[in-house]
């Protein structure tokens, strides 16, 4: 099946870069990072909310 | 313990399931049995027996534990996903924790004879750091990469977003419609959630393997029963064949409970159960199991449709 477009959605080149980051992250700041809440959300966050909520810092900067 | 096999097997039974049950009741009931206890085992003054034992949490990693939580989901939800969701979920971590030296009581508490094939030491009387460093050397870090191995090579279907839009998301549409409207994410956001227990297992599985070896230094020591420098600490010094037909007397009366309980009110609660629209349920096993992730008619693929209710 050919896979859909999905809205939103970053390429493997940036879920590996997440990864890293979590994986050096996690080595230095093993509480704070290799835990149940961080953990699985990190992509989401890392990936979709931050990313999220810089562009909508900039839009309203911008638009000043 | 097992560390992030308890994530990777999720997406490996949700191959096996298909719509007929729940993703994330399926990551609930895996998590279940140390969701509540975990933090209290590094506590504990004897951590394997506090953890897996009896008297002890030990129950939490039994399987009426999980059965116990599916009924009570199956009553004042009705969900049948869901309630098969945490049952399959808790009971797999049940299953794969009978791999430590701790072992599990499966058929606790009809039997509060530990099970244990003895592959690597429950450690967590080095504390969670030490616990890690234990765990990431000896062959508990192997079954990790195992679970991973089997994940990526059977079941990397699950992790295409045409599965999710096509098997996850019509599985359990009330709670990703709910995510998708609450929180405001797009299907993208949502993947990347799905995805995140992979993310996670894969990540911790890394560090804390880097850890044991460039942090605490420990030496790999990945044979049976390892890792040599942590001390023993199996739970019974019963024999095999004692524990077999503890075990074994244990299952034939938690089989038969399940059973009454089931022709007592159970079957009454499953029949007044709901599922999605989605979802073929069968007789059987394959109530749960023989996964039909077919295109649903009219979910094409493609920008324009919104997989989301």
């Amino acid at each position: 099946m050919t896979e859909p477009e999905v809205e939103g959605l970053p390429g493997p080149r940036w879920i590996a870069l997440s990864f890293v980051v979590y994986v050096v992250l996690g080595y230095l700041y093993k509480s704070i990072f290799l835990n149940w809440i961080i953990g699985p959300t990190w992509l989401l966050l890392t990936l979709h909310v931050i990313p999220r909520g810089v562009r909508s810092l900039l839009g309203r900067v911008g638009s000043r | 313990m097992s560390w992030a096999a308890h994530e990777f097997e999720n997406y490996v039974i949700q191959r096996e399931t298909g719509r007929k049950v729940s993703f994330l009741a399926i990551v609930l009931g895996a998590q279940l049995p140390d969701l509540f206890t975990k933090y209290f085992v590094y506590k504990s003054s004897n951590p394997a027996h506090f953890h897996r034992g009896w008297p002890g949490v030990g129950f939490s990693h039994s399987l009426i534990f999980g059965f116990t939580f599916a009924v009570l989901i199956l009553r004042f939800t009705g969900s049948r996903s869901w309630a098969l969701g945490v049952l399959i979920g808790q009971w797999a971590h049940v299953l794969t924790d009978f791999a430590d030296t701790a072992g599990t009581m499966p058929f606790f508490p009809f039997s509060t004879e530990p099970v244990t094939i003895s592959m690597w030491k429950h450690a967590a009387s080095q504390g969670r750091y030490g616990d890690a460093a234990a765990y990431y050397s000896s062959l508990g870090g192997m079954w990790d990469l195992f679970w991973l191995v089997i994940l990526l090579v059977f079941a990397r279907k699950v992790l295409r977003p045409s599965y999710f839009r096509h098997t996850i998301v019509p599985a359990d549409p009330k709670v990703w419609g709910w995510l998708h409207r609450k929180l405001r994410l797009p299907e993208g956001g949502l993947i990347l959630f799905y995805w995140g227990y992979l993310f996670y297992g894969a990540g911790r599985m890394v560090t804390w393997f880097l850890y044991a070896r460039f942090g605490a230094k420990a030496p790999w020591n990945p044979v049976w029963g390892g890792p040599s420098w942590v001390a023993g600490n199996d739970l019974s010094d019963a024999g095999p064949l004692e524990v077999i037909v503890r075990t074994s007397i244990g299952g034939v009366l938690f089989f038969a409970f399940i059973w009454l309980c089931w022709r007592w009110f159970l079957k009454g609660w499953w029949e007044r159960g709901e599922d999605p629209p989605a979802v073929a349920r069968g007789r059987g096993w394959r109530a749960a199991f023989g996964a039909d992730d077919d295109p649903l008619p009219g979910a094409l693929p493609g920008p324009a449709a919104d997989p989301v209710p």
